[in-house]
């Protein structure tokens, strides 16, 4: 950036702020860490989803032989199955989460109402009941998880 | 489109995923086939038989993974490409793309189903 | 931001380390520069900035105005975390354990030099948010023949977000103003909707279509960081979910603003006088009824000019 014989830097911290929460001391803010999961776990669903849509697509384009062979390839402990359950992982975040998102952003729901500053100066969005449900969020989907690879991986 | 429109899409396709994909991902649930595992959820006949059965819901399904995925994907992408008006232009574009080439094979998956046997 | 407020009262340690990130424009060299500072119980990281540059290092440049945190000049990044200087303890961010006060200039903002950083961008994306009463009536707007009515529920529920001082320390913390330069920011967008829930507003249509374009209010995904560092309490995140869950219904005719202020004559209800004290005695040649209807001489007109 030129302006006469000076230059300006520019400070922006760029895409990693989205993926690393810890780029600024977030103390007190668990919602920038949920915010950065469900980015990264949407990131995953999305390749997911493409390989699901893809691989779903082999009883129309190569018969059901080649379908049973497929899902095999899912029993035990392998690459494909460990992706699988990453993938999975990410889903059930990536839902859970979803559903407080919904409520906070679309309904405008669990942010308290607008308040007159007092001590100790705690915003009102930062008390509502989202940050509850932030830890049943994580609570939640760890379990599910949990389960879920149990189903995979032990059955 | 609008931006507030994509936006109420992407809510509206929030809100079916959570009822559909729950659906979806308990029906792989071993112990409501009476299957001792997950690749056996996944037998021809319980797969032909839920296509059979659902198939309005599972396209209904992915149509809105699809969109919802997608258009998550291309709002990071327009962060990341700034105001670049080329590069804009380019994800806009291939975001319909990737749409409808996923919708389509996710539709043959459904049309092209081979019969049992 | 949730203060320490207790921390004015701890004693900091002795000498604190403050390792600026300073930038010089004539070179374009930017590099980290150590200060060892004596400290004093209740020290802000300005005074500590204001010492060093009083006797260790005059070439060291920032920005400070009213050092009580009303005018928002002095936001910087101490320890990561974006604060304003003049309200940050150095008790509350060293410790004897590590006493280091790390200053860097706003995050997601242009540097000019050391700690100052460019606000044009900021100022250019408040503007376009319209950030004032809009009437139709602009005439009774500049010119005011009457006031505006509005009850003091109508008043709760946009007061909160008109503390904002516009120290842009809520851009700096956002994860999306950081990756997306169209990107609005929290600070405009709680301006958006503090005028938005204003009743006195009446063009907030104008704003909320304004509003319905890529990069604006759709950006927002919570983070909530921008509350977490607001040091106002004025709760971005909190106004950008009102704004976008209003502009949503406002989008499938659910919402309809329900009450628009109308101009109302001053109230003229007076109470009546109270009656002296029995045992009061009266100043020879007062009388009270003459005080009463005599209006008070003002001369307005002289008090604007000067």
């Amino acid at each position: 950036m030129e302006r006469g014989k000076f230059r300006f830097a520019s400070n922006r911290l760029g895409v990693m702020a989205s993926f690393y929460p810890w780029i600024i001391d977030i103390k007190g803010n668990p919602e920038r860490v949920a915010f950065t999961l469900h980015r990264l776990t949407g990131v995953i669903l999305v390749g997911f989803i493409a390989l699901h849509i893809v691989s779903t697509n082999t009883p129309a384009r190569a018969g059901w032989e080649a379908w049973v062979e497929e899902v095999q390839r899912l029993s035990g402990v392998n690459l494909v199955s460990i992706l699988f359950f990453i993938a999975m992982g990410a889903l059930v975040f990536h839902s859970l989460n979803g559903i407080r998102l919904l409520l906070v952003e679309l309904l405008a729901l669990g942010i308290g109402r607008p308040e007159k500053p007092k001590p100790p100066y705690i915003p009102p969005s930062l008390k509502g009941y989202q940050r509850t449900l932030i830890y049943v969020v994580f609570i939640l989907s760890l379990v599910i998880w949990a389960l879920m690879g149990y189903v995979i991986f032990l059955m | 489109m609008k931006a507030g429109t994509i936006a109420l899409i992407q809510y509206v396709t929030a809100i079916l995923m959570i009822l559909l994909v729950s659906w979806h991902v308990a029906d792989r649930i071993p112990w409501l086939h009476g299957v001792e595992n997950l690749p056996s959820t996944m037998s021809p006949e319980i797969i032909y038989d839920e296509v059979e059965r659902f198939w309005p819901l599972l396209i209904l399904l992915s149509i809105a993974v699809v969109i919802h995925g997608v258009n998550g994907l291309r709002g990071m992408l327009l962060e990341w490409a700034g105001s670049n008006e080329r590069l804009r232009f380019a994800v806009n574009i291939l975001s319909i793309l990737a749409i409808i080439a996923l919708l389509l094979v996710a539709i043959h998956t459904i049309v092209g189903l081979p019969e049992l046997g | 931001m949730v203060f320490d407020l207790k921390a004015a009262t701890r004693t900091p340690p002795k000498v604190v380390k403050v390792r600026v990130r300073r930038y010089n424009p004539e070179t374009g060299s930017s590099w980290w520069q150590e200060y060892e500072v004596e400290t004093y119980r209740g020290m802000t990281v300005l005074d500590a900035l204001l010492r060093v540059k009083a006797e260790r290092d005059h070439s060291l440049v920032f920005r400070y105005s009213c050092r009580m945190g009303v005018c928002g000049s002095c936001g910087l990044v101490v320890n990561r975390r974006p604060r304003l200087a003049c309200q940050t303890q150095i008790a509350e961010v060293a410790s004897e354990g590590r006493p280091v006060v790390e200053l860097e200039p706003l995050y997601n903002f242009r540097v000019l030099r050391d700690l100052v950083t460019d606000f044009t961008e900021f100022f250019g994306k408040h503007r376009a948010v319209k950030p004032y009463i809009m009437r139709r009536d602009v005439r009774e707007r500049e010119e005011p023949t009457l006031e505006y009515s509005q009850t003091l529920d109508e008043l709760a529920e946009y007061y909160e977000y008109s503390l904002c001082i516009s120290c842009g320390l809520c851009d700096a913390a956002c994860p999306v103003y950081a990756s997306d330069p169209n990107f609005l920011g929290p600070q405009a967008l709680t301006q958006a909707y503090r005028y938005v829930a204003d009743t006195r507003d009446e063009l907030w249509e104008e704003r909320l279509r304004f509003l319905d374009v890529e990069g604006s209010i759709f950006k927002c995904h919570f983070a909530a960081s921008c509350s977490a560092v607001c040091p106002k309490m004025v709760d971005p995140a909190g106004a950008i979910q009102r704004l976008r869950s209003t502009l949503l219904k406002y989008k499938i005719r659910l919402y309809r603003k329900t009450r628009i202020a109308k101009v109302v004559p001053p109230m003229e209800k007076r109470e009546p006088p109270k009656p002296l004290p029995p045992e009061a005695t009266l100043v020879e040649g007062v009388d009270l009824k003459l005080i009463e209807e005599e209006k008070p001489v003002i001369p307005v007109e002289k008090l604007l000019t000067t």
